[in-house]
């Protein structure tokens, strides 16, 4: 558990992470990237998801790691979970090994 | 509704369905009296229900997906409690399958399919129930899940999801080699499209068991703020354990070749798939890890491959444009020909040569017109498959015993005719059980099996499908029928009547022979809808019986409803096409022959037979002072021009002023572009450009038949 992010406010994905959404993606994490410390993700709230949006969530996930900065989930939806399975970004995103195990990890 | 993914619903919708269709005959193959179920078939619910489940929440059919999900969970649990494998389950899984079915009918109106529904609800129970015994915990009575999504879920099914997910995805990492990796690297500059999406063929690849699936190119992502959402950065790799066949896979991933390159690794020798490998593609040591890197891309992909099936899946609306564009290039073609025709001949133009031009040209385009055609056949099966659900459940609520044979299932024909037979076939499969076959016990009391036989078989007959029924129960007793067409005013004598002109009374509207109405039959509706049915598709139904041993029912029906060959007619000013399938022979009779006949109107005695003749003037009320007086004190010495039809075993002769020509019509709707009219079927556009209706040869002789005929079996 990273105490240094508990006040940091998550960051809430949206219901639709898809290729419709994208650039509106794209500027939501674009704002969050340069934060330090490991920057809370909720992501309880994905409904839908496809390759485009997931692609994004990576690559958010991706250029923090190279900023030797990191993520912290606090909620995952099936969908999103379901989704970073199937696309093998789930040990990339940080996910736990099981939804369960992801949903008592997320909780603060 | 979602209206996001919108855009995804038709093919979800299909792909749903047919799992739906797969699911239900893997639940029917199973036998809860023989035990424990094969957990072949357990497994591969399994898949199709998380198919399911994948697909509907990617899309945000949370009902659809939490349903699915619950299925899984009692599935789940079954692999680990096969022995209390009994028929309340296969009842359960078959009841989910209904649900479904009704969401998607729901998803297809625009509605959102809703759990809180009755059917709905009392499903999730009976799958808690059964979740709950196969867990050891009680009855489980009550324990459906209010609502949808996750946040609903109890504790144990987020823990099944655990274990499904890394059922399918992580644990069997250590446990099983798998058969075969897949990787999948999209080309340079790939964009994501709606239907070029990554994750609908990973969707696509979890219908079997994935040991991994890894994401590749990581280090090509840009940072985020150079990064362009739309550009596919990544490649994939799947590994699959089950051993699929090469063909399986080759026709899952035939549409994404147009992505990107596609490398196809053989681990081991699959039992599936090993046959259907050729030349360098067959591996040949387990273990040998033998690359078959197709690097591929478009049409390269089908030609370096001997073993790829190529498949690919299109809109039915966009090969309904290109038939309805072949007809109208033959129509153009009609006409050129025609103006051709008309071409005086100048020391310009060679017209002989023009002339050959044009018929080769015509002879092509027919071809082409043919083979558009076949695009469209598909296999019976699609109908058929409907039936042992159907079957299932109709005997066990009757009580009765049968056994489906089905044969056939791959004659094709077209989707518009096929989708025509559905309620048909229906029909008389119902009848067939409630009617035909006979209750265990009274079977066994006339030393028959105690189960009844129901086959249903397909096959062609020269131009024509001939779809069968074929039952062994009581067979249709002629005496009763006879006996109810007297009590209802059907018949009034009749003591001469052969069984063809008996049997045709079943085919009427609100008669019925059984004692009793029940909800499968009785009311007499049914056996007329699917006669008048099939019959609107220019088909027939026959019908042959033997008390005590059983009905043999064959629907015969054209290939394709799109183009016939026809007899291009003129009476008066109008051009009417008939179909040469219904044509017996024409005749020149004079004025004198044609007699009239109480209760039959005029007839013509011809092949020691009264056949009654058709005015299509008056049955179409056209008048026309050209065209050709029938009346005999009109025009005594001129002999008349006759067609003699027959539909369904009913000659009619129809007088006609001239017989234009034979030719290949493309058959246009009628309902479509005007109205529908009885007597007739459709219309084509002639070579110059006219119009002329298409003569429905079995609906006239229906109208005869229903207006005159019986009012003759009345009088006689």
């Amino acid at each position: 558990m990273d105490n240094n992010c508990l006040d940091v406010k998550p960051v809430q994905l949206p219901a639709s992470l898809s290729a419709s959404s994208a650039a509106d993606f794209k500027q939501l994490l674009v704002s969050r990237i340069n934060e330090k410390g490991n920057i809370p993700l909720d992501g309880g709230k994905v409904e839908s998801a496809d390759s485009c949006g997931m692609q994004m969530l990576l690559c958010f996930i991706m250029t923090r790691k190279y900023q030797n900065e990191g993520v912290r989930w606090v909620d995952c939806s099936e969908t999103l979970y379901h989704a970073a399975c199937l696309l093998g970004m789930r040990r990339l995103a940080g996910l736990a090994d099981s939804l369960v195990e992801e949903l008592i990890l997320g909780m603060d | 509704m979602s209206g996001e993914f919108d855009e995804y619903l038709p093919e979800f919708l299909e792909e749903t369905l047919q799992g739906i269709s797969d699911f239900e005959q893997m639940v029917i193959d199973t036998d809860p009296q023989a035990g424990a179920p094969d957990l072949d078939l357990v497994n591969g619910m399994f898949r199709i229900a998380h198919s399911l489940k994948g697909n509907a929440l990617m899309l945000g059919l949370e009902n659809i997906g939490n349903l699915s999900h619950e299925m899984e969970s009692l599935l789940h649990s079954l692999r680990d409690k096969p022995q209390l494998f009994d028929s309340g389950i296969v009842d359960c899984l078959l009841h989910c399958m209904d649900v479904l079915r009704s969401m998607c009918a729901d998803i297809s109106q625009g509605v959102d399919p809703a759990l809180d529904q009755p059917d709905a609800l009392m499903v999730r129970d009976e799958l808690a129930n059964q979740i709950a015994r196969l867990e050891g915990k009680g009855s489980g009575e009550g324990a459906h899940v209010e609502g949808g999504g996750k946040e609903n879920l109890s504790p144990i099914k987020n823990l099944t999801t655990e274990l499904l997910l890394s059922d399918l995805i992580n644990n069997n990492e250590a446990q099983e080699q798998p058969f075969w990796r897949i990787s999948f690297r999209p080309r340079e500059n790939a964009r994501f499209t709606s239907v070029a999406d990554p994750l609908k063929l990973a969707m696509q690849m979890s219908r079997w068991r994935l040991s991994s699936v890894q994401v590749l190119a990581v280090d090509q992502l840009p940072f985020l703020d150079q990064m362009n959402p739309q550009q596919c950065y990544l490649g994939w790799e799947f590994q699959i354990i089950d051993s699929v066949s090469r063909s399986d896979l080759d026709n899952l991933l035939i549409p994404w070749y147009e992505m990107g390159e596609i490398s196809i690794q053989e681990l081991q020798k699959s039992p599936a798939g090993h046959n259907e490998l050729s030349g360098d593609t067959r591996v040949g040591d387990i273990n040998a890890e033998k690359e078959d890197t197709t690097s591929l891309v478009g049409n390269k992909a089908l030609a370096s491959n001997g073993g790829v099936a190529d498949s690919v899946r299109v809109d039915i609306s966009k090969i309904d444009e290109l038939i309805n564009l072949t007809g109208e290039v033959l129509i153009q073609h009609s006409m050129l020909a025609r103006t051709v025709m008309n071409l005086p001949q100048t020391d310009d133009v060679d017209l002989e040569k023009l002339h050959e031009q044009i018929d080769a040209l015509g002879t092509q385009m027919r071809e082409m017109q043919e083979n558009v055609m076949f695009v469209r056949m598909l296999p019976v099966r699609h109908v058929f498959n409907r039936l042992p659900r159907m079957v299932r459940d109709l005997s066990r609520k009757l009580g009765k015993k049968v056994k489906l044979q089905m044969t056939g299932q791959e004659t094709e024909l077209d989707k518009s005719v096929l989708e025509g037979i559905l309620d048909p076939l229906i029909h008389l499969v119902r009848n067939a059980i409630d009617h035909g076959i006979e209750s265990p016990q009274k079977r066994v009391a006339q030393g028959k099996p105690e189960t009844g036989t129901l086959a249903v078989s397909a096959w062609q007959q020269g131009g024509r499908i001939v779809i069968e029924v074929c039952d062994d129960g009581k067979g249709i007793e002629q005496e009763v029928v006879v006996q109810r067409a007297r009590s209802q005013g059907l018949l009034v004598g009749g003591d001469d009547l052969d069984a063809e002109q008996i049997y045709q009374f079943l085919f009427i509207p609100g008669f019925s022979t059984a004692k009793n109405v029940t909800d499968v039959s009785g009311r007499g509706v049914g056996l007329d809808v699917a006669a008048r049915n099939i019959r609107g598709m220019g088909g027939v139904i026959d019908v042959t019986s033997t008390k005590g041993r059983g009905t043999q029912l064959q629907l015969k029906l054209p290939l394709t409803l799109a183009v016939t060959d026809g007899l291009l007619v003129r009476i008066g000013r109008q051009q009417f096409v008939v179909a040469l399938t219904s044509i017996l022979e024409s005749v020149h009779i004079n004025s004198q022959k044609i007699q009239s006949i109480a209760g039959m109107g005029r007839v013509i005695h011809f092949r020691e037979a009264y056949i009654p003749v058709v005015d299509l003037r008056r049955i179409f009320h056209y008048h026309d002072a050209k065209s050709l007086k029938l009346d005999r004190e009109e025009n005594p010495s001129v002999p008349h021009l006759l067609l003699v039809l027959e539909a369904e075993n009913l000659q009619l002769a129809i007088p006609v002023d001239e017989l234009v020509g034979q030719q290949q019509i493309v058959i246009k709707n009628m309902e479509l572009n005007y109205n529908a009219i009885p007597g007739i079927g459709g219309a084509t556009i002639l070579s110059d450009g006219k119009v002329a209706l298409i003569l429905d040869v079995i609906a006239l002789g229906w109208l005869f038949r229903t207006l005159v005929s019986h009012r003759a079996i009345k009088v006689a």
